[in-house]
């Protein structure tokens, strides 16, 4: 089974991944990565494409920021190859739990600024509330901003 | 959410680690693709009513961490194997004691897998891809090698006696999934 593609499944009511997806998070943050690690993981993501994985996950909090910017490092030139998930409302930052009351997330101005800029366009925090919901958007073909 | 899916931001709509009724209450608002939670042979808080709400709803689950956090792999063996600023070590399954009982849970999975002839890695997508036609796991990797090793586990095929031999033999992970500042953000 190293070669070949994988088969799809069915998310919802019209969302066709591969069986298996690739998480994103450990490649530059949380899991020990360091600066070396780059090139292979940015490798890992083109390898799995080409093996029929289409699920990518990431989130504005894993880095934060600097996850979605290696994910959309890896696949500029296959963005149609790919189902891309991130998330928002996560704050990563453990002050910020304890500083701030838990708030719903359409609260603020969180709902109002693009939950995934980091992909597309400024290093600015998108994530400004913080919250114990998380919520996560699945994003496909996202419009450039 | 709907509103950015109505501007064309984004496709579709997807949850993390939120409890049935939250999953309830956003489907009426808009059609939830997915939620997403960690799910894995000794990590199953989604049997605790999420799977149901999802099948009723014919919503899919993204299954993160279904390696465990790696630990389930195999690949660790000691918590000094990892990067001073890896965040598992602050993560309660790897810490003292808890460290030590999962590591033998992890040996006792690892024994299984060697019958079944796969990794314990294969061992453990399998067995969260058998769960149900909409579960999708979601490994993470920074390496080519461990991505076909892990996408080997679409090859192995286990039976209801296979389902039955973990169930017995693997309790859940000792330790709380999250520190207690990070247990308050699930179920939300």
């Amino acid at each position: 089974m190293t070669n070949g593609t994988l088969q799809t499944r069915r998310l919802g009511q019209g969302l066709e991944v591969g069986s298996i997806g690739l998480g994103c998070m450990g490649m530059n943050w949380a899991y020990g990565a360091t600066a070396a690690d780059r090139g292979e993981a940015i490798a890992t993501i083109h390898h799995a494409l080409d093996r029929g994985v289409t699920l990518l996950d990431t989130a504005d909090s894993y880095g934060p920021h600097t996850n979605e910017e290696l994910v959309r490092e890896a696949i500029k030139d296959r963005r149609d190859q790919v189902v891309l998930a991130t998330k928002f409302g996560i704050v990563a930052q453990l002050e910020r739990y304890q500083a701030s009351a838990p708030r719903r997330l359409t609260d603020g101005p969180n709902m109002q600024k693009h939950p995934a800029k980091g992909l597309y366009g400024g290093s600015a925090s998108t994530i400004s509330i913080s919250t114990i919901s998380t919520a996560s958007i699945p994003i496909r073909r996202l419009k450039r901003q | 959410m709907k509103e950015l899916v109505e501007a064309g931001k984004v496709r579709h709509i997807g949850l993390s680690e939120a409890r049935p009724d939250t999953i309830r209450r956003a489907h009426a608002v808009h059609p939830i693709t997915a939620v997403q939670s960690e799910y894995s042979p000794w990590s199953r808080d989604p049997e605790d009513g999420v799977l149901q709400t999802l099948r009723e709803l014919g919503i899919g689950l993204v299954a993160y961490s279904p390696l465990g956090r790696g630990f389930l792999s195999g690949a660790i063996k000691s918590v000094d194997e990892l990067a001073p600023d890896d965040y598992r070590r602050t993560s309660p399954w790897f810490m003292g004691d808890n460290f030590r009982r999962n590591l033998e849970l992890v040996a006792v999975f690892e024994e299984i897998a060697r019958r079944k002839g796969a990794t314990p890695a294969q061992l453990a997508l399998a067995w969260v891809m058998v769960q149900g036609e909409n579960i999708v796991p979601i490994p993470g990797t920074r390496r080519r090698a461990r991505l076909d090793e892990n996408l080997g586990a679409a090859g192995v095929d286990l039976t209801p006696g296979d389902i039955e031999e973990i169930a017995r033999a693997l309790p859940r992970a000792v330790g709380d999934r999250y520190g207690e500042i990070g247990m308050r953000t699930l179920n939300g």
